[in-house]
């Protein structure tokens, strides 16, 4: 796979963006990247160009090679996961095609029963035990005939792909830039005149954005308790009640220890999101978050997360701590004894659990944490979901 | 006549005896003998017992759950009685499948697979039009599905394996064969876990459970039913099986279940179901016990005689959905939501 | 607009505001027409960039172009809108006085108005013997250090001085004419109330002769009081304390200093601190004639205690030690001797501490260390001296080898302290923050181990900010929470809710990001010093605006005004936070509560020196203990 891409790579065009990717992949890996909107859009322009210089023989070769690129972006951070959701949505939109592209060719060819398959592959799911036996089959024939027909045609359906990839790419940027207006035209009426609302995420842009565009556009007061995310995120909790004050929005900022004095006052909780898993638990880049849901849950204040799609991710965590990063100990104790060190424990995002969220606001509508693997198989392909497995 | 048919029961006899001494028999040598064999025998009794079919099916092979004995059952039937037009292939499997649910105590997994049979023959006949097709396919391919069915439990354990990690220790409630397989699978992957295992009183599945696990060399322990609430604590999830999966996403499965769950998510320990999705059935009971079944309802007559046993109560009981974590079937980790949209995609489109 | 300018504003005579407006109005658009141009500019130089590249993104970038232009109108009607908000803004703050208070706890005592009583009440003690600020310079430069309790302030004092000097020679020197004028409009435009206690202040510092107040001249103290004073209850209460103040113990007014700079933390510390002051205070008192030392030592006591109170409001302990002692004293035999009377008095109160609060501690230890076995791991949150004793002891004495896990939150970082003394006696310490909280209770923890500030007869804890976070987190995972509590700290109050009584600490200490300049920065001291410059800054400006008027025409005073901006900046301070000046961000506030409630329901034990008992069981130990105090 890797040598396949390597000699697809191996013009003196392509050299240069391998030169690109490498830097990206040394910016994941030291973190120079950390707003996963920032990485999401640098990722999409950086599979733009990669396709662009890309050659393959066959549509497959160019779906290995993009995932070959997302593993080695996810594995250069791999708590980042918006750089994997992006391609793996560009991925799924291939892959709509090829089927596409499949079903026109074959279309009087085969029988009713491939037809039905293909229309209906969910369908088939719980039917799969009684389907006939010939479906089986058809997967291992699918590309024989696919090879068979793009040979036909080939030069016709090459650029057609790269125009689709290129295309979804495009309309994926657009989405991800415009994420806000979708997401506040949905939540502003989540929200009512005077109420106090608490967001222990401050470092997250798409909250502020809600707040400021809720305050000016519809014409509601309310107050906006800020937690501070002490030791990582206080600075940005400051700025963030800065803004929020500049724009005319009460503020009030408290310490992240005030939350549950204060949670019975409190009307909603807005949390923003890193990353949400098919189960409906996301991971916030601020710790604390999730004690700050659960206080919710106990005091039965509605918690609602506001996420653009990218950051839907098709993973389930099954090991949460695999997901949940820590950070040094400078932050929290900067003078320490040598002589009597302490462990310290820091961790820098958090995992909140489904239970724990009521509503996600994206910006394609609101879904309730147990809806949230549909939107997923929505917009992803179960076979790119790991992509250091390979793909049938 | 009655010679010929003394002369089928031994060749039946046979059949099923050689398929016991020699495993590696094909299944679809084996089923398709069983077949022509009670084709012939219906055909000259001219009698046909679907609920006498299903019980020998499940008789035959410990391997198989209850809703595919009954599509097979089911696929017997259309193979003795071989309708002529597609309304009375209908109707045919209609008035048997609901013989066969009101002839069995314990009918909700063999609903399932008896609605799935009748859903996937109707939407065929009528999508398509092609019944005599369809009728041939599921006549001469009865044995793929047992076999699928087995693959699928691979399915669902190397989909669910993922949840078992090293020093577990996990409280398994009830014998299932998709929890069975799960735990096989994982232990052969080298995960290091211990597991809990209930008496599940009325039944002998914990002690199955237990023997089989212990040939397996996993570490496992059996309790009383009745500990799980001093020991749940101490154990780190909990895996069910299931008879039924219920519309709103909640199972039915045997009598404990229900309690368990609710300790589980007292401690907030993760409860998880690990079944087929052929157990995906159209049902919403509201409390644990309103399955429509005998003995669900307390019985206050007096016993007369002392050797009568005087257990009673129910057999199975509902756990809402609230009560479990997620999930685990060969179609992915689900949701409720995702049960209720498998179903509604089944039903109606 | 800067913030310079509004300041010069807000103290310039109301006939001028007129003519400002408009050329505010027309400063504006002159900005914005600049901001589109430059916005402009650069979507031209990006599409120019552009059109080497691929032609799809051109077409892209032109939509973005068009996109952007329209909310840049829209920005501009925003931007308006704002603007003509920020101007009504501050018109109403004008009209206001600028004490921050917030919605939430406008009803609690702030410590800035704490603050300003406390500074009020030093400044007045020590008047005679020290030195006084003004704005525009040192005005005599003598420090006295007789007062243990003013020391803080005037070495603090002492710090701007040369900084002072040195602006005061460069700026103070223009126009000190104008100078004093704008300064008496200011003192002329305050509200009744505190004129009335202008007035107080005049009377008192005569009262304390050597000084009188020299017209033209605002002393920093007297205006930083003014600023924070706007009930009437606080003036007459602030009076009350003036007019008492020659009647204070030097050794509470030492102790007072102390607690409010947060040197003594800890109900129990500070019982223990506040037990020990009043020893002394019994022994150099002197029974006035006429009276007896039963009658008149209560009397004095409480107004030892009503400073006391200004420092921090007395916690529960503390009260119920001076309710106990109070009682004492009550029950003296009038006719007893002075010098026997206090001397047993002064033993009741040792005797008291080592029982109530020692021996009290032995016990709980004693019970408490039940719990403890090898292999056990425990999370203790903050501080608590009962249970570093604990742990201590288990370890040390009992060599038993267990894990604490110490979570610790801003702004006090009390449990670095106590990690740090459980490190240095070899327990195996585990220190994490209370955002941390879900993965330190993922650790297989065993007890969840917590101190009291007080426990309330409806089963409620009172305790340091984040303890109801702790022992929720707690029982959702079913860990047992026990609690470490004298009995001493019960308390016959009830309360639902942790919003309708607690302590306000100071906003400011939540400004510093940075740990490790956390609490004693922020004493009252350093506030005075803010204060001064942030005095001397709009003096500055308003010396500035003055020239201006005179010399310049108003239309170009955009430029005149970011001067003095630029000037203050580098001025003052050496850290820089986001967040300073956030006083004058009219929808920006501060909450830092010291205290929060833990309902009895995620506490499973309770230890005191009686034995275990659950929440519920409080009432009857209150009934018990009454009975035997």
């Amino acid at each position: 796979m890797a040598s396949s891409t390597a000699l697809s790579l191996s013009s003196s065009s392509s050299s240069d963006i391998n030169v690109t990717i490498e830097s990206f992949l040394a910016r994941l890996r030291r973190r120079q990247i950390d707003s996963p909107y920032a990485m999401a859009l640098e990722t999409l322009q950086i599979l733009k160009r990669f396709i662009s210089a890309a050659r393959w023989s066959h549509v497959n070769e160019l779906i290995e090679q993009i995932r070959d690129l997302a593993n080695r972006l996810e594995k250069a951070q791999p708590t980042a996961f918006c750089c994997g959701n992006v391609i793996k949505r560009i991925l799924a939109v291939i892959r709509d095609e090829v089927e596409e592209d499949l079903r026109d060719s074959l279309v009087g060819i085969e029988s009713n029963a491939l037809i039905n398959t293909v229309t209906e592959p969910m369908i088939s799911s719980m039917f799969n035990l009684l389907q006939k036996p010939e479906n089986q089959q058809q997967p291992q024939q699918q590309p024989q005939q696919l090879q068979h027909k793009l040979q036909k045609n080939n030069q016709k359906s090459k650029t057609d792909f790269r125009q689709v990839a290129i295309q979804g790419i495009k309309d994926l940027i657009d989405e991800i830039t415009n994420i806000d207006d979708g997401i506040q035209q949905i939540a502003i009426d989540l929200i009512h005149d005077h109420e106090l609302l608490l967001t222990p995420t401050p470092e997250s842009k798409t909250v502020l954005k809600f707040l400021i565009k809720t305050r000016e556009r519809s014409n509601r007061t309310f107050t906006v308790l800020v937690t501070e995310g002490f030791p990582t995120n206080t600075s940005k909790a400051h700025e963030f009640a800065k803004k929020l004050a500049q724009h005319n929005i009460e503020t009030i900022i408290i310490p992240d220890s005030a939350v549950f004095a204060l949670m019975s006052r409190v009307g909603k909780v807005i949390i923003g999101t890193k990353a949400v898993f098919v189960n409906g638990g996301s991971i916030s880049s601020t710790s604390g978050v999730s004690s700050v849901c659960e206080c919710a849950r106990e005091f039965k204040t509605p918690v609602f997360a506001v996420a653009g799609l990218y950051k839907l991710s098709p993973l389930y965590p099954f090991d949460v701590e695999k997901f949940v990063e820590f950070g040094g100990s400078q932050c929290v104790l900067p003078l320490m004894d040598p002589q009597n060190r302490l462990d310290i424990i820091n961790p820098i995002t958090d995992y909140i659990p489904p239970e724990n969220i009521d509503i996600y606001i994206t910006n394609i509508g609101g879904f309730a944490p147990s809806f949230i693997y549909r939107v997923a198989w929505d917009n992803y392909k179960q076979v790119d979901v790991h992509l250091d497995q390979v793909s049938a | 006549m009655q010679f010929f048919s003394l002369s089928l029961s031994v060749l039946l006899e046979q059949c099923l005896s050689s398929r016991k001494i020699i495993k590696q028999q094909s299944y679809k040598d084996y089923y398709t003998s069983i077949a022509v064999v009670f084709s012939l025998y219906f055909e000259t009794m001219s009698e046909f017992s679907i609920t006498e079919t299903y019980l020998k099916f499940l008789e035959e092979d410990p391997e198989m759950t209850m809703p595919i004995a009954a599509i097979e059952a089911l696929v017997t039937l259309l193979r003795v009685e071989n309708p002529k037009t597609a309304a009375e292939m209908i109707n045919t499997i209609k008035s048997a499948a609901s013989e066969l649910t009101q002839s069995i105590p314990n009918s909700i997994s063999l609903k399932a697979g008896c609605d799935i049979f009748m859903r996937f023959v109707l939407k065929n006949t009528q999508l398509y039009g092609d019944w005599e097709s369809c009728k041939q396919h599921l006549i001469e391919n009865g044995q793929l599905f047992v076999s699928r069915a087995k693959k699928t439990r691979d399915k669902v354990a190397q989909i669910g394996v993922d949840f078992i990690s090293d020093d577990d220790i996990i409280l398994i409630h009830g014998f299932s064969r998709a929890v069975y397989s799960l735990l096989k699978y994982a232990a052969e992957k080298f995960i290091r876990f211990r597991c809990v295992v209930t008496e599940s009183r009325p039944t002998t599945q914990g002690k199955q459970l237990y023997t089989l696990l212990q040939e397996k060399g996993i570490p496992v322990t059996m309790i009383v039913d009745s500990a799980v609430g001093s020991i749940i604590n101490q154990v780190d999830k909990v895996f069910v099986g299931a008879e039924g999966v219920a519309e709103s996403g909640g199972v039915i499965n045997i009598v404990g279940t229900y309690s368990i769950g609710v300790l589980a998510k007292n401690a907030r320990k993760p409860f998880y179901v690990v079944t087929e999705c052929h157990k995906f059935v159209r049902m919403f009971p509201l409390s644990p016990n309103d399955l429509s079944m005998p003995g669900q309802s307390l019985d206050f007559t007096r016993k007369n005689e002392e050797s009568q046993e005087i257990l009673g109560g129910p057999t199975l009981d509902y756990t809402a959905q609230e009560y479990i974590t997620a999930l685990i079937t060969e179609l992915g980790v689900l949701t409720p939501s995702a049960v209720s949209e498998e179903l509604i995609k089944m039903w109606y489109d | 607009m800067t913030l310079g300018a509004e300041a010069a504003e807000g103290q310039h005579d109301s006939h001028a505001t007129a003519p400002k407006q408009v050329d505010d109005k027309k400063k504006l658009s002159n900005k914005e027409l600049k901001e589109l141009k430059k916005r402009e500019k650069a979507a031209k130089r990006s599409a120019k960039k552009q059109e080497g590249g691929m032609s799809i993104e051109q077409q892209q970038q032109q939509a973005q172009m068009k996109r952007e232009k329209k909310e840049v109108q829209r920005e501009q009607q925003l931007q308006q809108q704002r603007d003509q908000q920020k101007k009504r803004e501050k018109k109403a703050m004008q009209s206001k006085p600028s004490l921050k208070k917030s919605t939430l706890f406008g009803h609690l005592e702030t410590a800035a108005e704490r603050r300003a009583t406390l500074l009020a009440i030093t400044s007045a003690i020590t008047t005679p013997k020290a030195s006084r600020i003004t704005a525009s310079g040192l005005m005599v430069p003598t420090i006295a250090t007789a007062v243990p309790g003013a020391t803080a302030t005037t070495s603090a004092l002492s710090a701007p001085n040369s900084s002072t000097s040195s602006t005061s020679s460069t700026h103070g020197g223009s126009s000190p004419g104008t100078l004093g004028m704008g300064l008496t409009a200011t003192n002329n435009s305050q509200q009744e109330g505190t004129n009335d206690l202008a007035k107080t202040f005049a009377t008192m510092t005569l009262d304390s002769d050597e000084f009188s107040l020299v017209s033209g001249i605002s002393s920093v103290i007297p205006h930083a009081i003014e600023q924070s004073f706007d009930s009437p209850q606080m003036v007459s209460s602030v009076k009350e304390l003036l007019m008492n103040k020659n009647l204070i113990h030097p050794a509470v007014t030492l102790l007072t200093s102390q607690i409010s700079n947060y040197k003594i933390v800890g109900s129990t510390p500070r019982c223990i601190a506040m037990l020990e002051a009043f020893q002394i205070v019994i022994k150099d008192y002197q029974t006035p004639p006429g009276t007896t030392l039963s009658r008149n030592l209560t009397n004095y006591l409480s107004h030892q205690i009503d400073i006391l109170k200004k420092a921090r409001p007395l916690n529960v302990t503390m009260g119920n030690a001076i309710r106990w002692l109070k009682q004492e004293i009550s029950l003296i035999d009038p006719s007893m001797a002075d010098k026997k009377a206090k001397q047993e008095l002064c033993e009741k109160i040792a005797q008291f501490a080592r029982e109530k609060i020692e021996l009290a501690d032995q016990l709980i230890i004693g019970t408490a260390s039940h719990h403890i076995e090898n292999g056990t791991t425990i999370v203790a949150y903050g501080s608590s001296k009962v249970l570093t004793d604990l742990f201590i002891y288990n370890s040390v004495d009992l060599k038993k080898n267990f894990k604490v896990i110490v979570v610790d939150s801003r702004p006090l970082f009390e449990g670095k302290k106590m990690a740090e003394a459980l490190r240095s006696h070899g327990v195996n310490v585990m220190y994490g923050l209370i955002t941390g909280l879900d993965d330190i209770f993922n650790m297989d923890v065993d007890y969840v181990y917590l101190g009291a500030h007080s426990i309330l007869s409806n089963g409620f804890l009172y305790s340091r900010v984040g303890t109801a976070m702790v022992a929720m987190t707690a029982k959702r995972r079913n860990i047992p929470v026990l609690v470490c509590c004298e009995s001493l700290k019960f308390s016959q109050r009830v309360q639902l809710d942790s919003v309708t009584f607690n302590e306000l600490a100071d906003p400011d200490d939540l400004i510093y990001i940075d740990s490790k300049k956390s609490v004693n920065l922020h004493s009252a001291s350093s506030t005075l010093l803010h204060q001064f410059l942030k005095e001397r800054e709009e003096q500055k400006k308003k010396t500035i605006q003055e020239n201006k008027s005179n010399t310049k025409s108003n239309n170009s005073s955009s430029t005149s005004i970011s001067k003095p901006n630029t000037i203050s900046e580098p001025s003052g301070k050496t850290v820089s936070n986001i967040l300073d000046g956030w006083q004058d961000i009219p929808s920006l506030n501060i909450v830092n509560v010291l205290y929060d409630l833990t309902p009895p329901e995620y506490i499973k034990k309770i230890i005191t020196e009686f034995g275990a008992l659950p929440p519920s069981s409080v009432p009857v130990i209150l009934r018990e203990y009454k009975s035997s105090a």
